[in-house]
Formats: C-alpha cells, structure tokens, sequence
C-alpha cells in the first residue's frame, strides 16, 4: 500500500519586496507517496525552486505562505523554526545543484561527512566515520579512506557530487530533495550521477524529488512528474503519460523545443516557445500561459484555466486533450 | 577557394604553477596537435565534454591563449607570435560568442555602448564617429531582434536569451567571416533554445557566415553543422558529415557520446 509521504494542499509561496508582494508559488495541490519520485519540470522563473526549497524548510525570511505543506502528516508550516530543523538533516535530506559550493572548501571531507550526522544520537566519531567510508563506496567512490582525508578541492565536480549524494543519505532521510543535481555538471558525469540517484530509490526509504529543467533527467529517473509554470502546476501525472501523451499545450511545447527527441529531418527551424515567462508581480488575466499558447482560445484571456483531472493526473487547461 | 579557417597542428600548453614553470615539459598540453578546416559557408560542430579542450582551442583560433604549436590562418593569414601586430587584423574577421554572455559583457556598459565598442577598437583608418558607431550598433541590435527599450540597460537588466542576441550582435557588428560560437545554449531554458539557434541560422544566411559551434551537446551540433568533428583529451578522434558522425560513428569515444543522448521517450 502506498502511504502518502508529502502533500501540499493549496500550498502558495510569496515574496516580500520592496514593491509589494511577489507570489512565486501559487495553490500548488498535490501528494507524494513512499517509492516514487517526482519530477519538478520548468522554465526558470516557474517556482520549482521555490516550491523545492519550500519541501527543505529552506525558505528565505521574507517568504510567506499560505495554504498546508504536510509532511508524514503534520504541517511543516504549522511548526516553529526549531521544529523544522529537527526535520531537515533527520527526515529530510537535499542535494544541491553546486557541488562546488555544497561542501566547505577548508575542512576535510571525513570531518563534514561527520558533521553531517550530528542528528545521530548514540553512535560514537568511530562509527560515523565507518559509516561515512561505508556510505562512500556505496556512491561509487573508490578508496573511500583516503578520500575522507582530502579536501573538497581535490576531487572532481562528479565525485563532489557524489560526495554531496553520501551526505544526504547519511542521514537515512524519508525525503531526499535534489535541485538541480545535474545543471553543473557534463553531459557524461550528469549520466553517471542520474543514475546514481536511481540507484538511490533503494536506499531512501522514502520518496525523492528532483527539481530540474530537463527533460531527459526527469525521463530516465522520475516516476511522477509535475510540470510548473508561473507558480502553477499546469499538468501533473505518471511521467509516461506526461511525456508520452501530454494533455496541456505546454508540456507539448516544452516536448517539441527537446532537440534530443528531433528526427534528423532537412527542415533547420527551430522549435520555441515566443514570448517569456509573466512578471509574477503583474496579475495575469486568465490562464498564466494564455498569451504564449498555440492552442488559445477566447476564454482563455478571460477566466483562469480550470483543473481537469484524469486517472493519476490532472491538466490545468480549457483545452486539454 | 581558401577556407575561412585552416588551424593545422595546434597545440596549446598551460603553463605548470610555481618552479615547475621552468622545467622542461611542464605543465599540460591541453590541446595536442589539432588540424581542422571550416569551408566558406559551412558550420562545424566541435563537440566534447568539459576538458576536452574545445574552448582552450577556440581561444588559440582568436590568439587569446600561447599557442606553443602549429598555424592558425584565418581567410588565409596567420600571425607569428603572441605579440604579432597581425592578431589585430585576423581577428577583425572573427566574432566571438564566449560561453556566459552576460559575463563577457562589461558590466559598467550600457548594452548599446558594448556592442558599439568593437567598431571603435577595430575601426582601423576609416574610424566611423561615435555618432555613427552607435548608429550602427543599434542597426545590428535591431537586426537580432532586440527591443529599442532595451538598448540603454545594463548586462545584469537582461535576461539570458536577450543577452545572447547581444552576444550576437557584437559579434557580428564588425560584418566577420567566421564565428566562433562558444556553447551558445548553454544555461538556457529547452524554450528559448531554439530561438537563439533559429537565430543564428538567420544571420548566416543573411551575412553569409561561416560558423564554429563548440557544445557538448551532440544534438545541437547535429542539426546545426555541416561537419562535425570530436574532440577528446585535446585530440580529434573523429571528424565527419554531421548525419555521418551521429548515425554511424566511427570511432569508441564517439559512440559513447551518441548513446548518452538517446532518450527514453516512451
């Protein structure tokens, strides 16, 4: 039976700024159950991170929320700062998409792969250093001994985040967030990493989230994928259906831009999507995706596109398919 | 016809830090030995993974590194040293794309000034005035499609897709032969890619340009080249017709690269 791990319910996020408010998040809906992975998919400027960083606890001072993020059932938004830290580094672990900047450049990596399980009552430095030697090889790093003794500086960006990876698990989080793991990294590292996180499933037990911008990422390793826009999810579904059979006029669009999924064909014209992302402080009337969209129609520059849900998803549009 | 770009047998040498310096054979050759040519008109992909050398060997093309070996020739001329007064002049022939386009913009410059900057540098004894350099900088930004409200802002104002039609703009401002188009859609959104690109095949039909793409993205090499060549560890160890390279690749190294781009699309 699968238990729902993490569920966000009419979940908005707003920056304070200088002009006003600035929503970034806004009445995002949706469950994550124990064994999947979920993809977070957009353009910049989409609220994945937001809506990301929001799941770590990890939200500037000036954010505001609104709406219920729970997490195993207790809102997260509902408990006070100190109750949130017990979470992050216990329950909820991130890998982020700076390997470079994730790990402090002057302390040995044994030393943070300690520090990393300060949470851990009861075990002595000994066995967190075993533990952390044991978690090294485990990611895929050789002669995890020395390694322990060398500085950040004396391995490379994908054993960084390797490194990073064993951090998090060393934890044994039920949630492990990773934004952007692979946006730093060459094609031929980010391969090996997005495979190391598949190879993760097994060892969280929990779900994963990844946050990211593409689309071979979120084929190769999610089950689920949510597809954001303008603080909203336009569709939502198993990553299969969303990719293979996608209702909203956005992911279509956002599947054609994918030069990897082109034919060879003579035709040089490129696929795009005109227009840019809306300035979140200017209230958009009608649906947020109404003026870039192939498939508009009059009522969509009028009333905001409705949820049409299906069998493991939903399409926020007029039109969906 | 002589090519836009003869580069025969580059190598390029880092220097080794502190005493080592002085050594001989110190240091590392990035880039060992390479011999390319880009036809009149043509695009070549130059695709790699990162410390490959591909953009060590795009910044011997402009003389912006030592080169410690070899001849490049643009449009048939070539300088000797480092110092050769004839850098100057070759690459008046040459625009260049670097990699983070809002970082190679001079951040105290208004987005017109920095495209209005080569034509002063490379004005030669026809210098235009200020005047008319602005003038035709603003012609070029309106030519890649930037707005006019834009032209007075800052790199950091812009965004990324804007700051690479301005990286566009100021390469092509002085009318080159060749560009060198250093990752160009690297950081972008999947969304906006295919307006710069679909850009740059614009502008090369219009200035009739020759162009060196350099990615580690096999697929915007593929449907962007004529050839394609493969670098690796500072070697080319394929070089093809872009449909030749990707479909049947030749060499091992090569065939790895093809897979990783096959997608899963269900």
């Amino acid at each position: 039976m699968s238990q729902v791990l993490l569920e966000f319910a009419d979940f908005s996020v707003s920056y304070r700024a200088p002009g006003g408010m600035v929503p970034a998040v806004r009445g995002v809906s949706l469950q994550l159950r124990r064994g999947e992975v979920l993809g977070l998919l957009g353009e910049s400027g989409s609220g994945k991170s937001t809506l990301a960083h929001a799941m770590m606890a990890l939200l500037p001072g000036n954010a505001m929320t609104a709406g219920a993020l729970r997490f195993e059932g207790r809102d997260m938004y509902a408990l006070d700062e100190g109750g949130r830290q017990r979470l992050r580094g216990s329950r909820i672990a991130a890998v982020f998409q700076d390997p470079f900047t994730a790990l402090n450049p002057v302390v040995r990596i044994g030393r943070q792969l300690e520090a990393f399980q300060h949470q851990m009552r009861g075990i002595g430095r000994a066995e967190k250093w075993r533990r952390a030697a044991e978690m090294l090889g485990r990611v895929g790093i050789g002669e995890p001994a020395r390694r322990l003794r060398q500085y950040p500086f004396e391995l490379s960006g994908g054993m960084r985040q390797r490194v990073a990876i064993a951090a998090a698990l060393l934890c044994g989080p039920a949630l492990l967030v990773a934004d952007e793991p692979t946006t730093a990294l060459d094609a031929s590292t980010a391969r090996q990493i997005v495979a190391l996180l598949g190879a993760c499933r097994a060892l969280v037990d929990g779900a994963m989230v990844v946050v990211t911008h593409d689309l071979g990422v979120v084929a190769r390793l999610c089950t689920h994928v949510a597809v954001m826009y303008a603080g909203q999810v336009m569709e939502l579904g198993e990553t299969a259906q969303v990719m293979g059979a996608p209702r909203h006029p956005y992911t279509r669009a956002l599947l054609a831009c994918d030069l990897a999924s082109r034919g060879p064909g003579p035709g040089r014209v490129f696929a795009h999507i005109a227009g840019h992302v809306p300035d979140p402080r200017i209230a958009v009337e009608g649906c947020v995706f109404g003026p870039r969209c192939a498939a508009r129609v009059d009522v969509c520059g009028v009333v905001g596109a409705p949820v049409v849900g299906h069998a493991g998803g939903f399409a926020r549009c007029h039109v969906a398919a | 016809m002589t090519p836009v770009l003869e580069i025969e047998d580059v190598r390029v040498r880092y220097p080794a830090r502190g005493l080592a310096r002085w050594r001989r054979g110190g240091g590392a050759e990035i880039v060992s030995g390479v011999s390319l040519r880009v036809a009149r008109g043509q695009t070549l992909g130059l695709v790699g993974e990162s410390g490959s050398g591909k953009t060590s060997l795009a910044r011997a093309v402009l003389g912006l590194v030592w080169i410690s070996g070899g001849v490049v020739r643009i449009d048939g001329r070539s300088a000797a040293g480092p110092r050769d007064r004839g850098w100057h002049f070759m690459r008046r022939d040459v625009g260049m794309m670097f990699q983070d386009p809002v970082a190679s913009l001079d951040p105290r410059m208004s987005i017109l000034a920095s495209v209005a900057e080569p034509l002063a540098v490379h004005g030669g004894p026809g210098a235009l005035w200020r005047r008319e350099r602005w003038e035709v900088a603003a012609r070029m930004l309106e030519r890649v499609g930037l707005e006019r409200r834009l032209f007075d802002r800052y790199p950091h104002q812009i965004s990324g897709g804007q700051a690479r039609r301005v990286a566009v703009a100021r390469a092509l401002v002085l009318r080159p032969k060749l560009v060198i188009a250093d990752e160009p859609t690297a950081g972008l959104d999947v969304s906006v890619q295919g307006e710069v690109l679909n850009l740059l095949l614009d502008m090369q039909a219009a200035f009739s340009l020759s162009y060196l793409i350099i990615t580690h993205n096999l697929a915007v090499a593929r449907h962007m080249s004529d050839r394609i060549a493969v670098m690796h560890r500072g070697r080319i160890v394929e070089e093809g017709g872009a449909e030749d390279v990707c479909v049947r690749p030749g060499h091992l190294y090569t065939r790895g690269l093809v897979g990783q781009e096959e997608r899963v699309l269900f």
